[in-house]
């Protein structure tokens, strides 16, 4: 039973779900109210909104009243607010924001229509929306020049983020100019990668004021940037459809700017902490290594002398046996040598006529050997120590 | 633009890649199979990056610059 629950995490976990959907936390509903019997003894409103077949609990607590119009049960409201599930119950409510009476105007209602047909078409898919680098090392600003925005932007990154580059593109960011000049400053921003990040921003105004964020140009030019853009328009309850195809949306130009950055002091920390493990994980490295480093160096010490000692012994050893071997060959070499000597001796042709021994040779200058290489009357030379005899064959006796 | 206020950011460029290579040198030493050679150069390394990036955050300062359009 792995889907078990109990009923509360079930509950929980739903509204994590909830959570995770930013169109579920900022939706907008049109219908008729029913079910409501004046404000609870709180201040609290309870009713519940329905169209032809179905309907839906609502809760519009009393802080939220401010600025919203009164209705009674029959009246065509217009209610932005936040889907969540009441635990206690365990029923779907309606967290309500704001209320308006008589319903959509024409404006509103062609803008919710744009909302749903983009919708459709997959530019506010979550999957879809990028990450923003975490430190962030340019970020192009477009908004205009002499707005709060601007101050409040370059305030909050000089606190946070002093680190980063900006590049203002000064835009026109109301008016009738406004459509045109924010997508070619989205333009211009990627054509010459002018940072890892766009922030569009500009502070609050009237409903006429941020209506240029909902055109569907805008929305186009947002989804086509290579860069991603970060979105702070307006205030917290303004909602363009700029900031739904955002890749992220900061609720204000303050609010976006700190989304964006990482704060310095976080970061002093962060390098503080890790400095201190460096030095820790050192330190324990050391206490651990040293005694081992100890072992070896007593070890060392014991063995090398010994060993050197050992050393010292076999080469003079073999020094010995070198010096008896070498000897031994040089006699042995000197003994042969005579030898040799005495056999050259022996064999010299001087020394074998000393002693009676001749060498014979007829007119080529051939040394004859045998009997047969020479001829009855030829004359042959015989060669002695002390000169030369010639003289001529006269007989040949065979032995 | 200062010569400072460049030099500062310039430093910076790559801060997260030097506290992703921080966070490794931790690993590494908690680790503890790094030889003593090693182990010494992974600290020397990490002190000297620690110093860098504190330089860095204490310096760097805000560089606003304006695109003029055509």
């Amino acid at each position: 039973m792995k889907n078990l629950f109990e009923v509360s995490s079930l509950l929980a976990n739903l509204n994590s779900l909830i959570d995770q959907n930013i169109y579920l936390k900022d939706i907008w509903i049109q219908g008729e109210v029913t079910d409501y019997k004046g404000p609870a003894y709180s201040g609290h409103k309870y009713f519940s909104i329905k169209d032809e077949n179905n309907m839906i609990r609502c809760v519009f607590f009393k802080y939220a009243h401010i600025g919203s119009d009164d209705f009674l049960d029959g009246d065509k409201i217009l209610i932005n607010g936040e889907i969540e599930i009441y635990a206690p119950t365990g029923n779907l409510q309606l967290k309500v924001r704001s209320v308006k009476k008589h319903g959509l105007g024409d404006i509103s209602i062609e803008i919710e229509r744009l909302r749903q047909r983009l919708e459709h078409e997959g530019l506010f898919a979550l999957a879809r929306k990028r990450d923003i680098p975490l430190f962030p090392q340019t970020i192009c600003v477009i908004t205009s020049e002499n707005s709060s925005a601007w101050e409040d932007i370059k305030k909050v990154i000089t606190m946070r983020y002093p680190l980063v580059k900006l590049i203002l593109i000064p835009t026109l960011m109301q008016g009738e100019n406004c459509i045109k000049d924010v997508c070619n400053s989205i333009d211009i921003a990627n054509k010459e990668s002018l940072g890892d990040i766009i922030l569009l921003s500009r502070g609050g105004g009237s409903e006429e004021d941020l209506m240029p964020f909902n055109s569907e140009k805008i929305v186009r030019f947002i989804f086509a940037s290579k860069i991603p853009i970060v979105t702070g328009i307006g205030h917290e309850d303004d909602n363009t459809l700029s900031d739904y195809v955002a890749d992220k949306r900061g609720l204000t130009p303050t609010g976006a700017a700190q989304i964006i950055t990482p704060d310095i002091n976080d970061l002093k920390t962060e390098i503080n902490r890790i400095s201190l493990n460096i030095q820790k994980s050192f330190k324990y490295y050391l206490e651990f290594k040293v005694p081992e480093i100890e072992k070896v160096k007593i070890k060392l010490q014991n063995i090398y002398p010994r060993k050197i000692e050992i050393l010292i012994r076999n080469i003079d050893q073999i020094e010995f046996i070198l010096n008896n071997k070498l000897s031994s060959y040089i006699n042995t070499t000197i003994n042969k040598l005579e030898v040799i000597k005495h056999s050259i001796s022996v064999f010299n042709i001087t020394e074998m006529s000393k002693k009676g021994y001749a060498l014979v040779e007829n007119h080529k200058k051939t040394i004859i050997k045998s009997i047969n290489q020479v001829e009855k009357g030829e004359k042959l030379k015989i060669l002695l120590s002390d000169g030369i005899l010639n003289s001529k064959v006269e007989n040949k006796i065979k032995e | 633009m200062s010569e400072n206020r460049s030099e500062a950011n310039k430093d910076f460029e790559d801060f997260e890649g030097n506290l992703l290579f921080l966070q490794k040198i931790v690993n590494e030493l908690e680790n503890q199979d790094s030889s003593l050679s090693e182990t010494i150069q992974l600290y020397e390394k990490g002190q000297l990056l620690v110093k860098q990036c504190n330089k860095a955050l204490e310096k760097a300062q805000l560089i606003i610059t304006k695109y003029e359009k055509i």
